[in-house]
């Protein structure tokens, strides 16, 4: 039979209710709903995680020395100028940027409208490399004495906007607001008293906003951080910026070679063996929805068999094969799959894309940093819709091969 | 045309095979108009049934104009039943949810002859069948009669040399079925088909050229008709 007459005897009037034929589709539409919503939510969070955890550039890598535990102390090593030298000169690292922490206590004072907080924070100088992508726009991280460059790390002002601007009428924090804003540092005081030494002041200047950066307090460049230092700085970390995200892998077997470790690696192996896990349950969840579908789309089907038996018999008796009529149901299933997967597509798109911003907003992303928890890859949704047309095609297979052996002699006697 | 030889048709019943047909031989030309006559369950239904491609018999040959309908592949014999034979059913078997010109054009869909030029044909068909006024009319709104002369209209939609009928007036009135047993007579010398027709009344049987005589699925006569009113060409 002709493609166009096929689909037109498909689509026209069959005994059951056209109500009959949405209930069918509607499972379906559900569990492709269903599957698109939760997969789209399960890259949103885990692409939210890779982001808070391990920073939003993905070609960098931060480097550490191996640290060793005895008992209750952890042995920490440096990296020092021959090993940054080797790291500069594995293939595929195209810089290495250092960072080091201050060993003196320092408190941070600013004031934020009517509001003026101080708090201990940890000093952390930094070449400006390692900051220079994530810099407000104008700002520069070059070397500066009065006032000093500053990056914040997001997670401080995540904090800021979480314990401020929801408990007070002040606006809401947005990394653009603080670019320009000054604060100044006492280096050698702590809420607890002065340590040793005379406490110098620093007035810093934000010039943006990093996930880069260390997450104890404020970074400034090396240089400067060396000038208050009692004794040379040792970099406890190194961030490598790579040629390619996918060189990572073979850097990080070298890294191992030399001793070193790569914190960032580990744990995106854990979110990634996590979310296969949660991915793993999500699709025997969402197979089991669409199994139950399919199965009453086979039930709706047979009957459709039965119902029509007389009709289909006269369709053999004025010229169709068999094989006709197994195309015919499964056009039928295959349009239902159609209808339902499509519909599905839209609802679980719509339904995901709500859901993820509820969620969002309870989790408080913070201001600024709103988070795309609802993030659906284009090839597996469309494979959502793929297999949800294929299911229906199985679950018509049996219906319409019982329909393509009908005897016309037989169901015309009747 | 027809050429049936040593033709026989079992099929089971429970524990036990009826014998539906046994050992039928006959050759009918083109353009005759055959009668088969018998009681119920002599197996006119049957012979018409393997005349027109709907079952196969269990033994024997049927050739139906070089086309050997025993050995003939499902996909051949549902061509045959679509481009050579025109079916008209006791009950009518017309499509009750489409209207008379979309039952009409139901053959249509499983050939390859264009549906725009088959409406023009259906209309002009149920036009000849005098059921022009009424061809976008639900088939369940009609009467016995004018679902019938639906029915012939429909066997005729894809120009068969063989008209096969199985009772096509057993469910009408007096008075309906003799306008339709005048229609397919009238149809059958217009066209020059050969028409294979069962009946128990004498209405058609004093068109026939032949009439063949069944009982117990066996052919126990092969008679030329007394009355014909039509020879075949």
């Amino acid at each position: 039979m002709r493609p166009e007459r096929l689909l037109r005897l498909a689509l026209g009037p069959t005994s059951s209710s056209p109500w009959g034929h949405l209930n069918l589709a509607t499972g379906v539409a559900l569990a492709i709903a269903t599957l698109i919503m939760l997969f789209g939510l399960a890259r949103g969070v885990e692409g939210a995680l890779r982001e808070r955890l391990l920073g939003t550039l993905p070609d960098r890598m931060k480097v550490q020395p191996a640290s060793f535990h005895l008992g209750p102390m952890r042995l920490v090593d440096w990296l020092d100028e021959p090993r940054i030298a080797r790291l500069k000169a594995l293939p595929g690292v195209r810089a290495v940027h250092r960072q080091a922490r201050l060993s003196r206590p320092v408190q941070l004072r600013a004031t934020y409208g009517e509001q003026s907080f101080w708090s201990d924070v940890v000093l952390e100088g930094a070449d400006p490399g390692l900051v220079e992508p994530q810099l407000a726009r104008g700002r520069s991280f070059l070397e500066g004495t009065d006032p000093v460059p500053a990056v914040l790390p997001r997670v401080m002002m995540d904090v800021l906007a979480a314990g401020v601007s929801i408990h007070t009428d002040l606006p809401a924090i947005a990394p653009e607001m603080l670019a320009g804003r000054h604060f100044t540092l006492l280096v050698g005081q702590s809420s607890f008293g002065a340590a040793d030494g005379p406490v110098r002041q620093l007035r810093c200047v934000i010039v943006g906003i990093s996930d880069q950066v260390g997450l104890g307090g404020p970074t400034i460049p090396l240089d400067v951080l060396q000038d208050f230092s009692p004794t040379p700085l040792r970099c406890h970390a190194a961030t490598l910026e790579l040629d390619s995200a996918q060189r990572a892998p073979e850097i990080e077997a070298r890294l191992r070679e030399m001793g070193l470790e790569a914190p960032g690696m580990d744990l995106a192996r854990q979110i990634g063996a996590g979310i296969t896990w949660v991915r793993a349950v999500l699709a025997a969840f969402g197979s089991a929805l669409l199994l139950v579908a399919a199965m009453s789309l086979y039930a709706g089907l047979s009957l459709q068999v039965r119902e029509e038996e007389s009709t289909l018999g006269l369709y053999r008796a004025l010229g169709a094969s068999g094989r006709d009529l197994l195309a015919l149901f499964l056009v039928r299933a295959g349009m239902l799959g159609m209808a339902g997967s499509v519909t599905g597509l839209a609802f679980g798109l719509l339904a995901g894309a709500w859901v993820g911003r509820g969620i969002a907003s309870l989790a408080g992303g913070g201001p600024g940093a709103p988070l795309q928890l609802f993030q659906p890859d284009p090839l597996t949704t469309c494979g959502f819709v793929a297999f949800g047309i294929g299911t229906c095609l199985a679950a018509g297979f049996l219906p319409a091969r019982r329909a393509s052996r009908l005897s016309p002699a037989e169901v015309l006697r009747r | 045309m027809i050429q049936v030889r040593d033709l026989s048709l079992d099929y089971p019943s429970g524990p036990e095979r009826i014998h539906a047909l046994t050992g039928i031989n006959l050759d009918i030309a083109p353009g005759e108009c055959v009668v088969l006559l018998g009681p119920s369950g002599s197996g006119k239904t049957s012979l018409l049934n393997l005349l027109g491609g709907l079952e196969r018999p269990s033994r024997g040959t049927l050739r139906v104009g070089g086309l050997d309908l025993v050995g003939a592949s499902d996909h051949d014999l549902a061509r045959y039943r679509n481009r050579r034979v025109g079916f008209v059913f006791q009950s009518f078997h017309l499509d009750g949810r489409r209207s008379a010109l979309e039952n009409v054009i139901l053959p249509l869909y499983f050939g390859q002859a264009s549906l725009t030029r088959g409406r023009e044909r259906a209309r002009a068909l149920l036009q000849r069948v005098g059921m022009g006024e009424l061809c976008h009319r639900p088939v369940q709104r009609l009467s016995g009669g004018q679902r019938q002369r639906v029915a012939v209209a429909r066997a005729l939609i894809c120009q068969p040399e063989l008209l096969l009928a199985d009772e096509p007036v057993g469910h009408l009135d007096d008075a309906t079925a003799e306008s339709v047993t005048e229609l397919l007579i009238e149809l059958h010398r217009e066209q020059g088909l050969t028409l294979v027709a069962t009946a128990h009344d004498d209405r058609l049987l004093g068109h026939a050229g032949r009439v063949l005589e069944l009982s117990a699925g066996r052919l126990m006569a092969d008679r030329i008709a007394e009355a014909p009113s039509h020879h075949a060409p």
